[in-house]
């Protein structure tokens, strides 16, 4: 059985997952998951680590509401009781801007979350596109 | 029918619900695999 089988095997099994294609050349794993899905992204971090992988910087695809509290810009992804705090990237300040503007709205963004130390710890996401 | 027509309202109720939401789709780099 191969290092990528295994992957792919594990991350099919997570509840609301809908497809897996992992590269071995890329070092990576595209999950697509299903609408209504209460996945959590440290879930999958946590699972690779249990197989013995180290997850590193996770492109993600999330849809949810815009908020602010406090200054802070936060996405609330509704089907997962989760509120990821966001932040600008770097290479794309455009898109947190762009994002600020439209508090109160349902959008669709792409961003970075970073794993830490500990997996299951709240990581920001760094916002690099609006879709 | 009228059970039916019930079941579609409550389904086009739920769908237009604000702030529905969930991730789409995750890009994980994994680091050790072969």
């Amino acid at each position: 059985m191969t290092c990528a089988h295994v992957v792919d095997v594990a991350l099919k099994k997570v509840p609301g997952v809908e497809s897996v294609e992992v590269s071995l050349n890329k070092g990576l794993a595209t999950v697509k998951l299903k609408p209504g899905n209460t996945v959590q992204v440290p879930q999958f971090w946590q699972l690779l680590h249990d197989k013995g992988y180290t997850p590193k910087a996770t492109v993600v695809l999330v849809r949810g509401e815009l908020t602010d509290a406090h200054g802070r810009k936060h996405l609330r992804v509704t089907g997962t009781k989760d509120v990821l705090e966001l932040v600008a990237d770097a290479k794309n300040p455009a898109a947190y801007s762009e994002a600020s503007k439209k508090l109160g709205q349902t959008v669709t963004l792409q961003g970075v979350m970073i794993p830490g130390k500990n997996l299951k710890a709240a990581v920001p996401l760094q916002i690099s596109q609006m879709k | 029918m009228r059970k039916r027509l019930s079941f579609l309202a409550c389904m086009l109720m739920l769908a237009a619900l604000p702030g529905r939401a969930e991730l789409l789709q995750v890009d994980l780099s994994i680091f050790g695999m072969d």
